[in-house]
């Protein structure tokens, strides 16, 4: 038989330290990389997509964005 | 230990995750308002009957995130070798660096059984549009009219943990492109906020994933029990890796991980299912038997003329469509111009298509020195709209393409669509197209053929009329027909 507080406290602390983690990267993601995120926060997501898949392809991709925005190829 | 609200809701998500899980591991499931009570009936029973997917969908379940191999393989063993009822405790210990790094908590999970999982990760976040962007945005509107069976398109969670439906905004970008382009996209109904867990479906790779999430996905299609079909485009980052950057090598290298386990490769081209069927060949030393590889060649949808003919133009025009890389052969084409217009031929030629500044910024130079010196007429138009390019292409003598290494080559598609007869290379996929009629082959490799290929097509009026009429007989193919065969060859419709 499990002691009914033990098992509360394994849970409890599983959540906790997942909440702990999940925090600290969830006011960042929304603020940034939403698309309700506003034309100000451009270059610091630009600045993360850097960090993400490096300097040349952060670069294709922002040029990428504005010509598909402009319609063109 | 008191509850704060935040772990109070962490704990509501975890007790509905566990809920759909259950749904399908357990006969009866427990009645409890407790995750940790149904985590133990859920981690008991897979101890008991540990396959596969049954262990893949608890460890998702419980982390708000697909394992990786190595996470997948870790609670495999210890839930075996765990005692009765130490299960729950082996759960959770071997999912909070996944729950914790990767882990969806804010939106509940829904389990989808006998669906179409379509993963438009790429195209739903981004507006960069060429390319595999631009297949994927003209079939996946038709595939959902030729569905036979449910589909869901979905994307990845911000933390590449898991996946998830598409926002309003996400849909327009996938399945209303055009309108979207064009300012006249439709609204969308928001769609539940909520995480897609695929269970005995098939899942479906139109895009090649980014590297964050190869692991998680190569997981799925080994262990999760459910299919996984992708679209082939090609093998170019590592068959041609002397032709791109040395990251597009590696991560097509990672991605290789996914096609290994995936169940059917539709290539985009017979010449590129060969080249999966090299890499099928290879797994055999890895005692896989990998997937099953078909041809579907794409397609291209080029609007009727209307109006008028182009207007005759003062000298002939040539165009070279393509991005600016090593791979498409720019370079060998302004060779064999130069050398022609050096002969006395006089024609206006024109290159269309983006690239990397390293790259565009000399040639772009080069092509400004020689108007200046020459008084040659030579451009390069970076950023063109599709309804200029068309008309370009119908005013154009013939274009040129000729790439050292194509899956497919849809500027050879397009300018036949079109009426224009190509200059292109004599192997691989470009090859498949130009037997249909309407080009001239060369070997791309040949300086000296490609300048002779040019100067037949300037100078030979029968040749141009001959081609012209070949290319007139090309039967279209559209996008829908293209999206009805994918179904079908993908098996896109066959969940187990």
């Amino acid at each position: 038989m499990t002691d009914p507080g033990a098992r509360d406290d394994e849970l409890e602390r599983w959540l906790q330290t997942v909440d702990r983690t999940t925090r600290r990267h969830g006011a960042v993601d929304r603020t940034l990389r939403d698309d309700r995120s506003g034309p100000l926060t451009i270059p610091i997501r630009f600045a993360f997509k850097v960090l993400e898949v490096g300097p040349s392809r952060a670069l294709s991709l922002g040029m990428g964005v504005v010509a598909a925005k402009l319609g063109r190829r | 230990m008191a509850d704060t609200p935040r772990t109070e809701r962490l704990r509501a998500l975890l007790l509905q995750r566990l809920r759909e899980a259950a749904r399908v591991l357990l006969p009866i499931a427990p009645e409890t308002d407790d995750p940790y009570e149904l985590l133990d009936a859920l981690a008991e029973s897979v101890r008991d009957t540990p396959a596969h997917d049954r262990l893949w969908l608890l460890f998702t379940a419980t982390a708000g995130a697909f394992p990786t191999p190595a996470q997948f393989e870790s609670l495999r063993r210890r839930l075996v070798l765990c005692r009765p009822g130490e299960a729950r405790s082996t759960v959770l210990e071997e999912t909070l660096d996944a729950a914790s790094a990767a882990g969806e908590w804010e939106r509940p999970l829904r389990v989808v059984e006998g669906v179409t999982v379509v993963d438009v990760n790429f195209c739903a976040k981004f507006v960069h549009n060429t390319g595999i962007q631009r297949v994927v945005r003209e079939v996946i509107p038709h595939l959902l009219d030729v569905a036979t069976s449910p589909v869901e398109l979905v994307a990845w969670t911000r933390r590449s943990g898991l996946l998830r439906g598409l926002t309003a905004v996400e849909r327009q970008r996938v399945v209303a492109w055009r309108e979207l382009a064009a300012g006249q996209a439709p609204e969308f109904a928001p769609q539940p906020e909520e995480l897609i867990v695929p269970w005995h479906s098939r899942v479906f790779l139109p895009e090649v994933p980014e590297p964050a999430l190869v692991e998680r996905l190569a997981a799925l299609a080994e262990f999760s029990g459910n299919r996984v079909s992708l679209i082939g485009y090609d093998t170019i980052p590592i068959a041609s890796a002397d032709l791109v950057a040395a990251s597009e090598a590696e991560r097509f290298a990672r991605y290789l991980s996914v096609v290994k386990h995936a169940d059917e490769v539709v290539a985009i081209s017979r010449s590129v299912a060969d080249e999966f069927g090299g890499f099928l060949d290879a797994l055999a030393a890895q005692g896989l038997a990998g997937p099953r590889v078909t041809a579907v060649p794409l397609a291209a949808d080029v609007p009727p003329q209307t109006g008028e003919a182009p207007a005759e133009t003062p000298v002939p025009v040539i165009l070279s469509v393509g991005s600016h890389e090593p791979r498409k052969n720019q370079d060998a084409v302004l060779f064999a111009a130069e050398r022609l217009l050096a002969e006395g031929h006089r024609f206006r030629l024109v290159f269309v298509g983006g690239g990397s500044r390293t790259r565009t910024l000399p040639f772009d130079r080069h092509l400004r020195e020689l108007r200046a010196r020459h008084g040659w007429n030579i451009e390069s138009v970076r950023g063109m709209r599709d309804r200029e390019l068309w008309q370009l292409y119908r005013s154009a003598r013939f274009s040129v393409f000729p790439s050292l290494h194509e899956g497919y080559g849809l500027p050879v598609v397009e300018s036949l669509a079109l009426g224009t007869p190509v200059l292109t290379g004599d192997y691989g996929s470009l090859a498949e197209i130009a037997a249909n009629g309407g080009c001239l082959t060369v070997d791309p490799r040949d300086d000296d053929a490609i300048t002779d290929g040019m100067r037949a097509l300037l100078t030979d009026d029968q040749l141009i009329a001959r081609l012209t009429a070949e290319a007139a007989r090309i039967p279209p193919r559209s996008w829908h027909d293209y999206a009805t065969e994918l179904w079908s060859a993908g098996r896109l419709g066959e969940h187990s």
